[in-house]
């Protein structure tokens, strides 16, 4: 190797140690006050490397127990819209606003609407070129299995992961971000669509308030990528649920325990926040609003 | 050259970095009695042997947990820490752990969040100055009554 050869391999390998150390610094700025945090043991703590995870609209919907409640076409962005989004901001938002919608069609079964929005998904993929994330012939995968709800309900699932991966594999964060905006806010607008009128103690708008834990960790990973134009502008709804979400009234607050059973343990105990009416309308409101404004082309 | 050597280190970086996305899919070995799905919040992440990591996921009421760790053998002991209001669980594992996945289960009971905090030791055994993957699964299933 000659000596401009080395010198490449130098200024390479400097540029690359630059930019893990970039991540770093990142990360350090994004740990925020948190009084758990303040409790740690700083001393045996030092790197401050922190990620930041949420549950996918699978898992929302699971949680939320939409199942028992009829499937609903009207709900859903229609899967042939699909091409009219022509910038790089609304095909990542509508990406993720169809991976929402195929959560929630997977998980109705409503298999042969699926390959409509599997083929939407992989669309947009390659429209924001991110169609290598897919390691199988997607498509092919479906059509394989069109008439196995399990599998397709696993087909996926396994989309929606190797998004994530590919994403975050390739430095992509601040994509993966405002896709996961999206689909969040498809996620609760399709859950609050099944609600027409308050009750406090109506089961799913007792679980759809403890999204206010998904909607924490998703704000505070977004908020690492705010100097990105298209994260800016997909936050805005995030942090306007979240100023609700951090209003809401502790319900009951018991001491938290662990016990030990057999092999295994139980956590128990802790808050459980309340929304009153006016605040329950003011979240809908905001998240309808959201909603229009991502799929409007 | 001069494209070949750029190339050969870009390719050196974007491996090191990527390896670790897919380990705790490709590399944990779950153990028999695993009943748990995948819940999507599991993470692979890249560390200097002695390096700490944290992260904050959510856990839902009426939901059984598992969360297992599994690393390369160039990691040093795990040590493990769940936080989450007045809850702290504290393990630390083993560096010969290594594939063999070493988890905690716990049920839940109220939906919360939680801080995880993971520091891995250096190790005797191997030396390294490269980044090594430790991978972190999560697995959930609803609590039996």
């Amino acid at each position: 190797m000659n000596a401009s050869y080395s010198k490449i391999a130098i200024v390479l390998i400097t540029t690359l140690f630059s930019f893990y150390s970039c991540n770093n610094d990142k990360k350090k700025e994004s740990v925020t006050d948190n009084t758990i945090i303040l409790e740690l043991d700083e001393a045996n703590f030092t790197d401050n490397l922190t990620y930041y995870r949420f549950p996918s609209p699978e898992e929302i919907f699971e949680y939320i127990k939409l199942t028992g409640i009829n499937y609903s076409d009207e709900l859903v962005n229609p899967a042939y819209y699909h091409d009219k989004y022509t910038d790089t901001y609304s095909q990542t938002i509508n990406m993720g606003i169809y991976i929402s919608d195929l959560a929630y069609i997977t998980m109705f079964n409503q298999q042969e609407k699926s390959l409509d929005y599997f083929e939407a998904i992989h669309y947009l993929s390659e429209a924001i070129r991110i169609s290598s994330a897919f390691e199988d012939p997607l498509l092919n995968r479906i059509s394989d299995n069109i008439d196995n709800v399990d599998s397709l309900v696993i087909i996926a699932s396994d989309a929606y992961q190797d998004i994530v991966d590919y994403l975050v594999d390739n430095d992509m964060e601040n994509k993966l971000s405002v896709l996961s905006i999206s689909a969040f806010i498809e996620s609760l607008y399709i859950t609050l669509s099944y609600i027409d009128v308050y009750d406090a103690n109506s089961e799913m708008i007792k679980r759809l308030v403890d999204q206010k834990y998904a909607l924490s960790n998703l704000y505070e990973y977004s908020m690492q990528y705010e100097k990105d134009k298209n994260v800016k502008k997909a936050i805005v709804p995030i942090s306007a649920l979240k100023e609700i979400f951090d209003n809401l009234q502790p319900e009951k607050q018991t001491s938290t325990k662990v016990e030990n059973k057999g092999n295994k343990l139980i956590l128990s105990g802790g808050t459980k926040y309340v929304i009153s009416e006016e605040e329950f309308t003011k979240l809908k409101q905001i998240i309808n609003d959201a909603r229009a404004e991502f799929i409007k082309f | 050259m001069k494209y070949l050597l750029i190339t050969f280190f870009a390719l050196l970086s974007f491996a090191a970095h990527s390896q670790c996305v897919n380990f705790h899919k490709e590399n944990c070995n779950l153990p028999s009695t695993w009943d748990y799905e995948f819940d999507s919040q599991s993470l692979s992440v890249p560390l200097f042997s002695g390096q700490s990591f944290r992260f904050k996921a959510v856990f839902y009421e009426g939901k059984d947990y598992f969360i297992g760790f599994c690393k390369e053998a160039e990691l040093g002991e795990i040590k493990f820490r769940f936080l989450s209001e007045d809850i702290v669980i504290d393990n630390t594992y083993s560096e010969s752990m290594n594939d063999n996945l070493e988890f905690i289960e716990f049920s839940n009971t109220a939906t919360r969040i939680a801080i995880i905090e993971i520091k891995v030791g250096k190790t005797k055994v191997i030396n390294t100055n490269e980044r090594k993957c430790l991978g972190v699964i999560i697995g959930t299933k609803n609590t039996e009554n």
